[in-house]
This record gives C-alpha cells, structure tokens and sequence, in this order.
C-alpha cells in the first residue's frame, strides 16, 4: 500500500497543475518509487485521489512502458535494442547477460534481483552499447564491462 | 576537442567543466538575452527577432519557429502555455540529452525568452522518462535560477513571471509528437491528437500552446543575443544557423558535432568522426535518424539542410544520421526499425497499429531466412498502404526507411530471399572487446 | 456533430453531385446528403470524429494527402472524389489490416447480419488474405458486468464505445488498456463493472461483435426478429425504442434505442434496455378465481361471469381502482369508464404519487438548453437516467450546471455539479428563499439566513445563488418529497418566466392516465369531477350515468375508512412494491381483482386474476413527463390467453351492462378522442404522432 507520505505527496501534485488530472504521471511515479511497480489497490488510491475512474487508471498506466504494473527485480536492467546500438553490438551484450542471468528478455531471475528487459533508444547512441540499470546508465559497454558491472552491484 | 568544421554556439559550453552550474553559465554570458529582453523588448521584438532569424524547428519537421510563436492570439483571457520538446526518443538522436545534462540554464534561457514572447506565464519541460539524469539537472537549474531571480516571480526584477515546470514522460516513443505530449502532459494515453486545430490555439488544457524542441529553444538565446543577421550569417538560405548532428554506427568517433547547416555529409562522417572504423564499410545511411528514408553511400557529399536532404529523397529530420556498415544487412536493420516501430505505434489507428505487426512479422521471416520474393512486393506494398494514410507521423516514420531500403536496396533483398541473410554481410569479426 | 442551423450555406462537389450544406457540416456527412455513404468503422454522428479507423479516407482536389471525411469540414468550392480506383484501393487495404486479426468467427458471432466489419467486406474487401501469420489472441467471451460480453479478438478498435462513456457522462468504466496492436478493452482488474447505468449503449455502437448483450446472446439473427417501434415502460422520460420478439417461438429478444433527438436521443438506460425477463418469466397464462391453494384456472367467460355477480351493482361495499402509472391510456381509460359507469364509483387512483400534477412545463430539450438546473428531491442518475444524461451532455459542452438538493441522504448528490444537503422538510423553505435571491439584491446575510434555516452548507449554498444569479434559463424539477403542499409554487418561483419546471412524474404513462380521466377528482380531458355539465355529456356520450360523489383522496383512505372493499388493480404490483401501508390495506379488501400480466405478490392475494397482454405485445399510447403523446406498437403475441387490458376490462364492463363495443384499440382512441376536445391529440394516428405531439 502506498504510503500517508505517497498520498500526500500525490495530493499535493494533484494542487500544483492548472488540472488535477496531469498529475496521473507524476502520481504514478510516486507510487513505482515506493512499491517498485504499480499494485492495484495503489491504483486505486490514485484514482480516488484525482477522481478518476479505476479503469480509466489502468488504461493510461499501461500505455507507457516504464510504468510496471507487476512486480520486478530488485536490479531492472534495461539493455537499448535500437538501431544504433546493434549496429555495435548491442544482441552480444543482451546474449551474455541471457547467459550470465539466466533468464531470457522479460524475465525476473528467481531471487528476483534482476529483471532483464530490451528497451527502445536510450539516446546513447555515440556511446552504446547502453544498459540502464534502475535509472542509472552504463554505456561502452563490453562484454567485460557488463560482468565488472554486475559483480560491483551492492 | 573540437573539430576545426564546427561552428559551437549550443553547444559551447560541452566541454566546460561544471557548466550546469549557474555561474558557470553567467560567466559564459549565459542570461544576459533574457536581461535585456525583458528590461528592453517588448515580447513582439523577441518574436520579430527570431521570426527574422528564420530558425528552424530542430525537432524533425524543421517548421519556421517564430512562425509557429505568431499562431498563438495576442489577444485572449486564457492563459498561454510553453512547452519544451525533451521526450528525445527517435533512435540515433542523443543531442538534446546532453544540452539538458550539460547546459541546462541554455535550455533555460531559451524557454523563459519564448514564453516571454508568446506571453506564457507557465511552462513545462516534457522530458522522457528515461532521461532521469537530465530531469535533475533541469530541475536543479530551475531552483538555481528562481533563487538569481532569472526565473519565478518578477524575473530581472520586471513585472514578467514564469513558473517552469519538469514533467517527466514514462516510455512512449510516440509522445515525442507534440499533441500526443500534450495528451501525456494531461495524463492521459499519448494518441496524438486531430489537427485543427493546432496547439497554437488549442493546445494544454485546451488552451493556446507552444511546443518547441530542446535545441529549439537553445538557440533564441542567441539569436536575442547576437541578432537575426548573426544567425542568419551561418548556415543556407532556407536553413540558416547550426544544427547539432549526431554520427552512430561504426564511424571512428561517434558523437555529435554542431555544424553549419549546409555541411556536407562527407564532412560530418569522414571529418568530424574520422571515417568508419577499420574493415568497415558504408552499406547505407539515414541523415535524419530512423524515421527517415535510407540514403545510398554515393550520396556522401549531399549538403546538411532541409532542402538538400529532401532533394536526395530523404529527410534532414533532427540530423541524427546513422552509418549502417557491411556488416549489417539491410534487411536486418530494416527489421530492427520495424521492432521500434512496432513497440512504439500507440495503436490508435488502424494502418499503423497492423501495418507495423505486419512488417515485422514478414521481415522476422527474411532475416530468418523463410522469406519468399513476394514477400518483398508485399513488405513494399504495406508500406504504400501506410504512408500518408495513417493518423499522425509514425505511420509514415515506419514505412519511408523500408520503403526506400526495398527500391534502393531491391538486389540485396533478393539476394537475402535466396541465400539468407549471412551471404551479404562481410563479417570483420569485430566483437565488443577492444572496442 | 450537430450544427447550427443559423449558419450559412457551403456549396461543394462530390463526385460530380453539388451539394449544398451549412457551413461547419464534414464531409462524411455532406456526402451523405448528395446520397453517397462513405463507410466508416469509427464516426457516429452523436460522437466525437476519431479519424481512428481511416475506413472514409477520400480525395479532396488541391490536397495532396487522402483526408478523413469524418474530420474534415466542408469549404466552399471543395471537390471531393469518394469513389476512385486509389479510395476503393485505400478502403480494401483498411480492411485487409483489419482482418488480419479479427477472429472471423461470424458464424458464432451475435453481431452476424447487422456488423458493420461484414457488410463493408463484402462491398469492398479484396476477399484474398494475404496476412498469414497467427493471429494475435486476447480473452473472449468474457463478462464484464452491465449484461456486457466482450470479445477482445473480435475489437476494431474505433473508440467508439469508450468515447461514448467519456463523452456521455457514464465515465470509463472500462478504456483501452496497454498500446499498439496490444492494446484491448479491459475493465478494471478484469472485474465486472456494478452499476452501470448507460454501458448498453455501447454493443449498439460496436461496429462488430466485440460488445454484445449478455441477454440476447445467441437468441437470435437480426433477420428472425420480429422488430416494432415502442415506447421504453420503465420511466416517465419516453425513450424511444426498438422492440423484437420471435412470436412463433415465444420469446421476447432485446430492446434497442430508436433515435429521437427530442427524447433520448440515440440512446437508452441499461434498466430499460436490459429489463425485459418478466415479459417471458412468471407470465399470468389463464384467468381463474381464487385465493392462494384455491387457486383455479377458468375460461375468460367463466371468470369474467364470476368477476361480474361479485361487482354487480348495487352492493353495501363500494369499489375502488388502482392503475399502475405504467399502464396504457386505452386500458386505463377504460378501466375508469367502468368504475365511473358500471361501478359507480370515482375512487380512481394512479400508482405514482406524483399523478395529478401536469407534467414539466417545458419538453427535456428545454430542460437541457437551460444554464442551471436545479433537481429537488430527484434522483436523476437513478429514477430518470436519460433525463440526466440529456442535462449532462449540456454540461459536457460547458453549456449548463446541475445542482441537486435533497434532504434524505443517497446518491441524489453525486453525478451534478453542486450537491446541496437541506433538513429534512427544508426543501421549501429553500426554494422560497432561492427564489428571492435570484430576484433580488445580492445580499451576503440573507444568504447567510437561508443556510442557516435550510441546514444547508453555507458556501455551497454561496455557489449555488451565484450560478442562479448569472443563469439566463432555469429549469427547477422536483420530485417526490413528502406531501406536494407549496412545492409547484416553489420550484415556479425559482425558474421564474422563461424557466421550465414542474413536479416530475415517474410512471412512464402518469400524465395520459391522468388525462383519460384516472383521477378521483378529474374526467377524461382533465374536466373536474364537479362540473355536471360535463357529467351529463359524458353521460351521454358513454349511454350510461356517470358518477358524482366525490370519493376519499387516497386509495388507503378508501379502503380504510370501508367506503371501498372491493378493487380493481390494473397493471403493477402494489402489494409486492414495497409500499406497506398500501399492502396492508390492499389486503382488507373483500374482493381484489387484478388485471396484470405476471404472477406477483398482488396476483398471489387476488381473488381474480385477469392475465393482462404486456406492452410489447399491444398497440398503445403514453404520455410522457414532458407531456409528448407517443405510440407504441406490438413486436409479440399475447402470452397465453392474456389480452389486452382494455379488451379485458370492456369484456366485464359488458357484463355489468354498461355498452363497452370496442372491436380494436382504435375504437377506444375514438372513444377517448369523443370524450373531450383536448384528447384529439391523444388519438391521432398522422405523421405528427409519429413525432410525438405534445398534450396542449
């Protein structure tokens, strides 16, 4: 459950836009920092919050990527696919964390520490291969680098 | 280090140290347009000045920005809205993330003297989710520069005031079109909009708006700085000014690089990023990222401006070219295109949502080696039933590099039909290590 | 969209025709003038253009790119081409895409003969698919509440649906949920949406079968109904329907909306859309006499012979009528003419406490025009769903506010724009106090005052007098509070001149049954009972006495005080509706005869049961609380051996030898229409009563 700081976080979102409903992003945000993906009953509350239908929640939620709607690793790694990280060697990298993690695109590995997912352009595109790990990025990546990565990860 | 063919002005301060710094900025002259425009211009000469300037939306579509600014009524009770275009997604495009992480106050500037014109009291900056970094940075300067009073209530100390807002986006490709940001920006799903009426008058809240792009916005400093004959000094006729290019894809040094408009293209790969990489080779080349038609490596000496590219039968787009070499096929890199695309369609529409199912799932095929000929005439005639009939830009963004990469490529596909994919690559062996 | 009827004219060609429309009109439409349709997935004319589906792309000279019709206004000079090789062209590839992952499960599919998806393939499909992947799978036949199945696969994707929820006031209850060829209609977790109130309206608007009606699934192909124009029963508002019925096999099928711009416009409420199982479940079959295990089956005659010697005059106990507010004019009128004429009685009473009053002094499209409306004591959103959705649309369009006063708590408060609490009882008091502050100065204290002796909260009360204040029109509706002592004065005083009020009645029939003269106080014309010129006419006109003696002003009363023991019930279920103290009384009558058409806790306590045709089976005419004059024909047969109320009642009042020759229900109309001048409108049959006259 979202917490009383979350709500009132929210709440004072909903307040700080010429019309409440432009708050759904921002609130939507609040709620992934604190649970990590978006659970129902938080929906909910955000569709109370900004007088929404639930549904109506859910629709928009689920149109942008970013936002989970169920849980994921405690590492999400985001590896771009785009055209100007293949185009140096981006599928090796995806390939060695499959390997490395065992766990093919989309999947959590089973002490959900890490969730490995392709994502679109990371504008590192004079520095890829990229990967995002949370919202940090890692780019230049090798092979050896992504290992040196994954190994310092508290 | 500079390259000796660019010409820095948005991106002087890149190689700075701590230039997202206030003072960093102020020493550079940064603030000193927004100044004297608002202790001496009215917002009509600002909009004259960049109207003059003949700047050009550095977004993609390269629309005439004062232009754009003298749509929104001079006259109206409602309030009027400024947006900054950072929802920077269109693969190969990298450059307005680091005007964001790197000159921050730049971007600033430019948002406070545009809404100055248009007589916006509230503006946002819609910057992609993923570029939290650069939403920190931004939102560090805004409390900067409310605190020098640059920006906030009685900015310089006039009567003008602006409340600037971070918005940040959550993954959507799509919301990079302006009126789909609008949407997101509302917290809706971002499905463009129908247009008319446009943002100018119909825009946030349904309410007169302007939506202009990061490096957009970066240059009215200067161009209120240093004067529309300034400006127009660099760059073509039609194209005057700079623009940011980005180079990916096997090329010695991959960046970006501000050049005049007009540069050729050889300067930008061969010049600015020293050539391909050693045992590569240009196969093709998008000028204007990945929504664009591809160009054939004879056309390396085509000039840098919106004209130009469109008399090569591609686009100038946000001048992000991306250099696919030899050892990518063309169908694999028009299958890597198709998987954006079909990602990224927001569905709302019927051409775009299937077509980019469509595409992909044939070029699956090929690449796998099941394709037949007359999966090439079919690939060919989808994209002849997306373009120009779809709801809002992507459809056409999806089909224009497949479309050309078939017609200019046609042997190659062929080729790929009846022996796969592997027989025209020339495999370097390079892999990531040692890059 | 609707437009101005005050704009001037564009000229423009398309496909050779001139075609002139006014300005702002689009194309799609346009087009549709000259006689050309432009098909189409997502544009309704009551919706928002989408531009979504791409289906009406044409070619207009001068613009290089194909346009939607659907967004694109007309100009004047404009040449338009809807039928060339490159639109075919576009048209067989919008559906080539569509198809490409639509289930073609048509002959499974409810939509099959009347889906939009298959009829434009069959005209301009290319009938080759060239697409020969797997087909993307999503849930089907999945409940999704509000008598709602939804196929995912089967989904086009024209917003449709989900732009009627937002533009039409139910809200998403369910939307789009994920992106691109991904994205499905989905409610909320997947559960089933409870309470809906309009949700309906979107299998109708499906232009496929992704949304279709739980209750008339599988019950049928278009072809096989047997389809009549009719009246919805369920409430005073009057929606125009569609009802279908398949009578060789003996069931009723579904309810569809008949588009009245006046009324309901395109739509419906899911009450009277989904309601319709008691047409076929626990009909009364057969007359008989009895109570409870006494309970025996006899011929009409039988019963009606019976019937008769138990009412006959002149007997000790008088009789008393009760007609459901629901019920058809013929049968109620008839049913009074007997009490009045064969039973000597005027103890006639309706269900709906609101009867006796006039209905609203202006039509709903006056209502909706208003800028305020003010609704006491009324639960729009529950009682009279189309009323509020009319008022909402207005709101919608930023051209009216709804403001709500009730003093019992409920959901009267949501769904308006200003929800006022009162005191029990301090409805009137409010009003009498609104009404001055309108007029009058703007006075902060009075205001103030009027709070405080309402009980109402200051600032919204604050709000409400400002809006009131600015309001150019005002409607002032009031409903069933407890007694109607002031309440007409009230609500008048706040709408001023120019405003529309009025108490508004809830039976689908409360103002025609009152009209025709079932009423204790009133004949048919609304004649009073006291005016013995009128007696003595009608007297003629009927060939037998008609009587005078003023009767108790309730049915409770009656019963109670023993001035009747025996009553008649037309229609409804008094004793199973809730209403105790009428139940209770009902149950001390010594002979209770109900002509009804369901076996219900008021046919369980009759003595007689007279099983009465329903309305989709009959020919018969309503009066709606806008007091518009509306017909209603049959799309069914009588279930059993019912008949239709008047035919029923006719028959006894035959055998208390009163002269009741009815061959059809026209012969009642002329009846009707001979008993007052006023009720010529009731019983005419031209165009105009198509369109529903108004009651003068």
């Amino acid at each position: 459950m979202v917490s009383q700081a979350g709500i009132d976080e929210i709440r004072r979102l909903a307040a700080s836009f010429p019309r409440r409903e432009s708050a759904l992003l921002p609130a939507l945000w609040v709620i992934q920092r604190e649970e990590g993906y978006l659970p129902e009953e938080s929906l909910r509350v955000v569709a109370r919050e900004l007088s929404m239908e639930p549904s109506d929640v859910t629709s928009r939620a689920s149109f942008y990527t970013m936002f989970a709607l169920r849980p994921r690793g405690q590492y999400v790694i985001q590896v771009c696919q785009s055209i100007s990280c293949a185009l140096v060697g981006a599928q090796q990298v995806i390939d060695h964390l499959r390997g490395r993690l065992g766990i093919e695109v989309g999947e959590t590995t089973h002490d959900e520490r890490f969730t490995l997912l392709t994502v679109e352009c990371l504008a590192s595109c004079g520095s890829g291969p990229v990967m995002q790990i949370n919202e940090d990025y890692f780019e230049h990546l090798t092979v050896e680098r992504v290992d040196e990565i994954l190994d310092g990860l508290p | 280090m500079a390259h000796p063919a660019e010409t820095l002005w948005v991106y002087r301060n890149q190689e700075t140290q701590n230039s997202h710094e206030l003072p960093v900025y102020r020493a550079s002259g940064g603030y000193q347009a927004l100044e004297r425009a608002l202790n001496e211009l009215a917002p009509a000469a600002v909009l004259e000045q960049v109207k003059a300037s003949g700047l050009r939306g550095r977004g993609g579509a390269g629309f005439p920005t004062g232009l754009k600014w003298s749509f929104v009524p001079r006259e109206t009770s409602e309030p009027r809205y400024l947006i900054c275009n950072a929802d920077e997604s269109e693969p190969g495009t990298f450059k307005d993330r680091y005007l964001m992480e790197r000159d921050p106050h730049l971007v600033l500037e430019g948002i406070a003297l545009a809404s100055y014109a248009i007589g916006a009291a509230a503006a946002f900056i819609y910057v992609r989710g993923e570029l939290a970094e650069a939403a920190r940075r931004l939102e560090e300067a805004i409390h900067q520069a409310e605190a020098a009073g640059y920006l906030g209530e009685r900015m310089v100390g006039t009567q003008t005031s602006l409340k600037v807002t971070v918005y940040r986006g959550a993954g959507a490709y799509i919301c990079g079109e302006e009126t789909a940001l609008l949407n997101s920006l509302e917290g809706r799903r971002g499905h463009p909009r129908l247009k008319p009426p446009f943002p100018a008058t119909h825009g946030l809240y349904q309410c007169p708006t302007v939506v202009n792009n990061v490096e957009t916005l970066a240059n009215v400093p200067l161009i209120v700085q240093n004067g529309a004959e300034w400006f127009r000094s660099v760059g073509t006729a039609k194209s005057p000014g700079t623009k940011v290019f980005g180079v990916s894809g096997r090329v010695r040094h991959r960046g970006n690089y501000e050049l005049a408009m007009g540069t050729p293209l050889s300067t930008l790969v061969y010049g600015c990023a020293g050539g391909m990489e050693d045992g590569y080779q240009i196969r093709a080349i998008q000028p204007g990222g990945s929504s664009v038609p591809f160009m054939t490596p004879d056309q390396i000496d085509c000039p840098l401006d919106f004209e130009s590219v469109s008399e090569a039968g591609s686009l100038l787009g946000c001048g992000s070219v991306i250099v696919v070499d030899q050892t990518m096929s063309i169908v694999e890199a028009c299958l890597i295109l198709a998987r954006f695309y079909h990602h990224e369609s927001c569905g709302f529409c019927v051409p775009c949502r299937e077509g980019t199912n469509w595409m992909l799932r044939i070029l699956e095929r090929l690449v796998a080696g099941q394709g037949t000929a007359a999966d090439i005439d079919l690939l060919y005639e989808i994209c002849g039933s997306m373009l120009n009939r779809c709801f809002c830009p992507l459809g056409d963004a999806a089909a224009m590099p497949v479309q050309s990469a078939i017609e200019r490529f046609r042997p190659e596909w062929e080729h790929v039909v009846r022996h796969g994919v592997d027989s025209v690559k020339s495999n370097v062996g390079a892999t990531l290590s040692g890059h | 969209m609707a437009t101005d009827p005050g704009l001037p004219d564009v000229t423009l060609t398309i496909d050779g025709r001139q075609v002139t429309v006014p300005e702002g009109t689009l194309v799609i439409n346009a087009a549709e003038t000259a006689g050309i349709y432009i098909p189409r997935f997502c544009y309704h004319k009551r919706l928002d253009p989408a531009g979504a589906c791409r289906m009406c792309l044409v070619e207009i000279e001068g613009i290089p790119k194909p346009q939607t019709s659907c967004t694109v206004p007309v100009k004047p000079g404009m040449v338009v081409h809807t039928d060339t090789e490159a639109v075919r062209q576009m048209r067989a590839s919008i559906l080539e895409f569509i198809l490409m992952h639509h289930p073609l499960d048509c002959p499974v599919c409810d939509k099959g003969g009347e889906c939009d998806l298959q009829d434009w393939t069959f005209t301009y499909g290319t009938r080759l698919q060239r697409h020969d992947f797997p087909r993307m799978h999503f849930r089907k036949a999945h409940r999704i509440g509000g008598h709602i199945v939804l196929d995912q696969e089967r989904c086009i994707e024209c917003y449709r649906c989900v732009r009627f929820l937002e533009e039409w006031g139910e809200g998403l209850r369910f939307a789009f949920h994920e992106r691109g060829d991904r994205s499905v209609i989905e409610t909320f977790g997947g559960l089933p949406m409870a309470e809906t109130r309009f949700v309906g309206n979107t299998i109708d608007l499906c232009p496929v079968g992704a949304l279709t009606s739980e209750t008339f699934r599988f019950r049928g192909r278009p072809a096989e109904l047997v389809n009549a124009e009719s009246i919805c029963p369920h409430c005073s508002v009057g929606c125009n329907i569609i009802a279908s019925a398949r009578p060789t096999l003996g069931f009723f099928c579904r309810v569809t909306p008949r588009p009245n711009m006046a009324v309901n416009d395109y739509w419906i409420c899911d009450r009277g859309r989904f309601n319709y199982d008691w047409l076929d479940e626990d009909r009364l079959l057969a007359p008989g006499w009895g109570r409870g295990a006494d309970r025996q089956d006899g011929t009409w005659d039988e019963t009606l012979d019976r019937l008769a010697a138990d009412l006959q005059p002149p007997c000790e106990s008088g009789a008393a009528l009760l007609v459901d507010s629901s019920v058809g004019c013929e049968d109620g009128f008839v049913a009074a003419k007997l009490l009045r004429a064969a039973l000597s009685s005027n103890a006639i009473y309706q269900s709906d406490p609101a009867a006796g009053w006039p209905g609203l002094t202006g039509t709903i499209t006056d209502v909706a025009r208003c800028d305020l409306v003010l609704a006491v004591g009324l639960d729009l959103w529950t009682d009279l769903p189309i009323l509020w959705l009319r008022i909402h649309r207005s709101r919608h369009l930023g051209r009216s506010r709804l403001v709500s006063v009730a003093s019992a708590d409920g959901v009267a408060l949501e769904r308006c724009d200003i929800g006022l609490r009162v005191a029990p009882g301090a409805e009137l008091g409010l009003l009498r106090g609104l009404a001055e502050l309108r007029g009058g100065s703007a006075d902060a204290s009075r205001a103030d005052a009027l709070a405080a002796q309402t009980g109402a909260d200051r600032e919204q009360l604050l709000r409400l007098v400002k809006r009131l204040r600015r309001a150019s029109r005002v409607a002032a509706l009031g409903g069933a509070l407890a007694g109607f002592e002031g309440l007409a004065e009230g609500l008048a005083g706040v709408a001023g001149p120019g405003g529309v009020w009025g108490i508004v009645p809830t039976g689908a029939n409360t103002v025609g049954l009152d009209w025709v003269g079932v009423a204790a106080s009133r004949l048919p014309g609304g004649v009073p009972l006291g005016d013995a010129k009128a007696r003595t006419a009608l007297a003629g006109a009927w060939s037998a006495p008609v009587a005078a003696e003023e009767a108790p002003s309730s049915l409770a009363e009656a019963l109670e005080t023993g001035r009747a023991r025996r009553v008649l019930v037309v229609g409804g279920d008094p004793i199973g509706a809730g209403n105790d103290p009428l139940a209770q009384a009902l149950d001390r009558a010594e002979v209770l005869a109900y002509v009804g058409t369901n076996a219900n806790a008021t046919a369980e306590r009759a003595d007689y049961v007279l099983p009465m045709a329903a309305f989709s089976e009959v020919t018969r005419c309503v009066v709606s609380l806008e007091r518009r004059i509306q017909h209603s024909s049959p799309c069914d047969r009588p279930r059993g051996e019912s008949r239709a109320g008047w035919s029923i009642l006719a028959a006894l009042g035959r055998r208390l030898g009163v002269g009741f020759d009815y061959e059809s229900w026209e012969d009642v109309r002329r009846e009707i229409a001979a008993c007052h001048e006023s009720l010529g409108t009731l019983a005419e049959l031209g165009p105009r009563a198509r369109e529903g006259a108004m009651k003068p």
